[in-house]
């Protein structure tokens, strides 16, 4: 017999091989879920999504929103008692230890620079009023970049799919590692916020839009508008101006909103920026303004005192009530990775780093999307950590699944994520929660539990019952003790991340670990037994921090 | 990058000596004979690919491990290979 290869059979093979590979990725149906292909997006894993009509939650008879007041970074504001326990926590590092040098401290602080900007903090980490960057309304006194003056986007054109791509395309570019869109589920909205910086306690509410009927004569300053502007658009750019500085001049700055532009500004843009421009130069401008510009005009109309459309946009009201108006029924849910290295190194100091880079990141990026919808003629709320729980919010929109240590685990960063989301009135597509084999996993692994300090994180099954008032009761969730938690923090005298961390599904992106990936959607416990096995065998997930923050990328050893 | 390529680089050079070997000795081999010498070489490339992948994300326990608990793997193959394929009549 001949030692070749005959080509008919090497073709045989050929052909066998190219048709077994798309049976790799399965599709079908299997329970409450649809298979989904593998795709990038995914880290490897197959991804199933819920069917429309499939419950994704299970709550309880006695379920009541969360009070954001009870959450743990609220309570070190008020409960005296919670905190003489903490301050009785002994610690357990020495300062200059890795990870809490100088060096590692003042990344920290560079870290946290626009997360604390502006108060941005009290809606990013903590979970009080909206402001800063996070702020209800646009705070930019340049012409132009404060709410859109031409009315909506008009966007009949495009099929709703296409517009959630914009949005979806919008955020990523402003900054987001995933985005989902979800409905808005009032069930998670905390019942009240907490403010521990000007100590406010006030309800979060979803109030109905109401039409108000304007006095004959009067129109809306959002009707005056479009009439103004059509007669700054008949004037040249140099009248324009003058009279923008001739109004901003003789206003009592004080009667002005913050992002009003100042008169000074003005006198700054070129003439050529009036041209054709005039609507959104003035976009900013409050009611008094535009009353003045009115008169000064010519134009016979009488500006309302009340915005008959005042409902529709989300305030606060005068007793501090959050009020979110009903048509306020999407969330865009964004995550943001975290860095791998960084996240090696915990619970030191260098956490606290990567976590507040996390918050800058939400607050960048949930600020600006805000701003971009608000530009489109929507209304948008950018929240942090406050207004609502992120990570139901975010399984809802298709982000991830729910882990042991009650963390949102994605496909592509498992729990290395942190969470914003912008709730907003802009017709959009909803995503679909999705299932990649964690809730089976997490069965079976526990790492989370067994390596957490603190003891934290639950080694039961899923339960309604809450460990204390810091966590909700009535959802049928794994449930971890924030106030045990709290006390790993004090004691590593920063932040932990250890659940993160050890987590089997914080791994880099590599090939490696998408087998791992393939064989933990096979949802088997076995296999998840087997994996959890190998992932001690190669050394991941030790109990101590891997500190090669600063040595990975940068080639230095720092020990001071 | 260049472990990559030299892996790739080993493995072409394995498969054209394996040829050479075969002509020289007027070997009788049938097309599975070969359908096995190349499964054994794209599994050594697997191996090689994993030690160098887990090295190259700082996880050198991982290497070791998984390299070793597939180079097994490997070097069965190619005994078997050597013992029952490449045969000199």
């Amino acid at each position: 017999m001949s030692n070749r290869i005959s080509r008919r059979d090497f073709l045989k093979l050929g052909s066998l091989a190219a048709f077994s590979l798309p049976l790799t990725t399965i599709v079908g149906e299997t329970g409450n879920y649809s298979l989904l292909e593998s795709k990038e997006k995914y880290g490897g894993f197959t991804i199933k999504t819920l069917k429309d009509d499939a419950p994704l939650f299970e709550f309880g008879l006695n379920y009541t929103r969360f009070d954001a007041t009870n959450a743990i970074l609220s309570r070190v504001w008020w409960d005296d008692e919670f905190n003489e326990k903490a301050d009785a926590t002994e610690t357990v590092y020495e300062k200059n230890d890795p990870g809490y040098t100088q060096v590692d401290k003042a990344l920290s602080a560079g870290a946290a620079y626009v997360a604390m900007y502006e108060g941005t903090d009290s809606s990013i980490g903590y979970l009080g009023l909206h402001k800063g960057l996070m702020g209800l309304d646009p705070k930019v006194n340049a012409p132009g970049q404060g709410p859109s003056f031409d009315g909506r986007w008009e966007h009949d054109h495009l099929t709703s799919e296409e517009v959630t791509a914009i949005v979806k395309k919008a955020s990523l570019f402003l900054g987001a590692s995933m985005v989902g869109v979800t409905d808005m589920n009032e069930k998670w909205l905390y019942s009240h916020y907490y403010d521990g910086f000007s100590q406010t306690r006030a309800p979060i509410k979803v109030t109905k839009v109401e039409k108000v009927e304007l006095p004959e004569g009067q129109v809306s300053p959002e009707d005056a508008k479009p009439l103004i502007k059509s007669e700054l658009e008949k004037m040249d750019g140099q009248e324009v101006k003058d009279l923008l500085i001739d109004v901003l001049e003789n206003i009592d700055p004080s009667l002005l909103p913050s992002n009003a532009p100042s008169p000074s500004f003005v006198k700054a843009v070129p003439v050529s920026k009036f041209e054709g421009q005039a609507g959104q130069l003035v976009s900013n401008l409050p009611k008094l303004a535009l009353g003045v510009i009115a008169e000064k005009l010519g134009l016979d109309i009488e500006i309302a005192e009340v915005d008959p459309g005042e409902s529709a946009k989300p305030r606060y009201l005068e007793d501090g009530t959050l009020a979110i108006p009903e048509t306020m029924n999407k969330v865009i849910v964004l995550a943001f990775e975290e860095d791998y290295d960084g996240i090696e190194s915990a619970p030191t100091h260098l956490t606290v780093a990567i976590t507040q880079d996390g918050y800058s990141k939400m607050a960048v990026t949930g600020g600006s999307l805000a701003q971009f919808i608000r530009k489109l003629g929507y209304n948008a709320i950018p929240c942090g950590n406050n207004t609502g729980a992120s990570v139901p919010m975010a399984i809802e929109a298709g982000l991830g699944e729910n882990g042991r240590s009650g963390m949102l685990i994605t496909p592509k960063y498992g729990p290395r994520v942190r969470i914003a989301k912008v709730i907003t009135d802009m017709p959009l597509e909803n995503d679909k929660p999705i299932k990649f084999g964690v809730e089976e996993f997490c069965k079976s692994c526990m790492k989370c539990a067994e390596l957490c300090p603190s003891q934290a994180i639950s080694y039961e099954d899923k339960t309604m019952e809450s460990a204390n008032i810091s966590s909700n009761s009535d959802v049928l969730k794994w449930s971890s003790n924030p106030e045990k938690c709290w006390e790993s923090w004090i004691a590593n005298g920063s932040g932990c991340g250890i659940c993160i961390r050890v987590c089997p599904f914080n791994k880099p992106e590599s090939w490696l670990h998408d087998v791992t990936r393939i064989m933990i959607g096979a949802e088997s416990g076995s296999i998840g037994s087997l994996l959890v096995n190998l992932d001690d065998a190669g050394g991941y997930g030790k109990k101590e921090p891997n500190m090669v923050f600063w040595e990975s990328d940068n080639f230095i050893h720092i020990k001071d | 990058m260049i472990a990559h390529l030299l892996i790739g680089a080993l493995a072409m050079a394995t498969l054209l000596l394996l040829v050479d070997y075969a002509r020289k000795n007027e070997l009788t081999l049938k097309w599975w004979h070969w359908l096995l010498t190349f499964l054994g070489i794209i599994y050594a490339v697997f191996v090689l690919e994993l030690i160098v992948g887990f090295f190259g994300e700082g996880a050198p326990q991982a290497a070791l491990v998984m390299g070793g608990m597939t180079g097994i793997g490997a070097v069965i193959w190619g005994v078997l290979l050597r013992r029952f394929v490449f045969v000199k009549a």
